[in-house]
């Protein structure tokens, strides 16, 4: 009764930790601003587009990238933001923080952005994986905030992370046939003398 | 007699499998790719790794009866 008890918790989580994703942010978003995205692939030729808030780059239809090519992009505030630093997270870790000044007072801002140089993602963004990005500007004047998800090229089988998973999974399963398999009876004395392994 | 368990090897069993699919679903884009995500999923599989040492139906005795004359 009681190792009943405690398989159905754990299913509980197993189930808990499975919807948990649902619920998360599926769309792309801004506040405070607009953001329009094209993507180029490493022979230039265009790959995805993308607004916020609008079309692409939500967890359904995630916004394509290739990390050797580029990004072009064309931004508008809501408000004038001067004095400002951004900070750009993905899988929700911190991966470019700096200082934007805007002595000019410009509430637009376009330009490209080699993906070469941002190699914090290079070996996840392969295959169907989908990583949630946000970018924040916080200055003197406003605050504005896109987020979205972008996925890489190539197909799943191409992804490291498909592989190492894979191998990991399988050791895994080995371990716990070993825990299953060790499950013996042992006489009292010999249980004292020994200690879990 | 008494069961002999394993539950540092279901941590290990968990801690392998419970990477090892969160790995495979985003790979597969099953769910996005976070560390939090990554974490949760570990550690469901810690737990329920250690729950089956728990829980793993006990098999034949590991030690031989004693002859007594």
């Amino acid at each position: 009764m009681r190792h009943r008890r405690a398989a159905l918790g754990i299913l509980g989580m197993v189930a808990v930790a499975l919807v948990l994703p649902a619920s998360a942010a599926s769309a792309a978003d801004a506040n405070g601003c607009t953001v329009a995205v094209v993507s180029t692939g490493a022979d230039g030729a265009p790959l995805d587009k993308a607004t916020a808030p609008g079309t692409g780059g939500t967890q359904d239809d995630p916004f394509k990238i290739d990390l050797a090519g580029s990004v072009a992009y064309v931004g508008g505030t809501s408000a004038v933001i001067t004095d400002a630093t951004y900070t750009v997270t993905a899988a929700g870790v911190t991966i470019k923080t700096g200082t934007v000044a805007n002595s000019d007072k410009k509430k637009t801002a376009k330009g490209t952005v080699d993906l070469s140089t941002v190699q914090s993602l290079k070996g996840l963004l392969a295959g169907g994986v989908k990583i949630p990005v946000t970018g924040t500007l916080t200055g003197t004047g406003g605050t504005c905030t896109v987020s979205g998800f972008v996925t890489g090229v190539g197909s799943a089988t191409s992804s490291p992370l498909l592989w190492g998973g894979v191998g990991s999974a399988a050791l895994g399963l080995a371990l716990a046939l070993w825990t299953l398999l060790g499950t013996k009876a042992a006489a009292v004395t010999a249980a004292a003398a020994g200690g879990a392994s | 007699m008494k069961a002999r368990r394993h539950p540092v090897r279901g941590f290990f069993a968990g801690l392998f499998l419970g990477a090892g699919v969160a790995w495979i679903l985003f790979a597969l884009g099953v769910v996005p790719f976070t560390v939090a995500m990554l974490g949760i999923i570990t550690v469901v599989g810690i737990v329920v790794g250690i729950g089956l040492a728990y829980v793993a139906p006990v098999r034949g005795s590991e030690d031989a009866p004693v002859a007594t004359t």
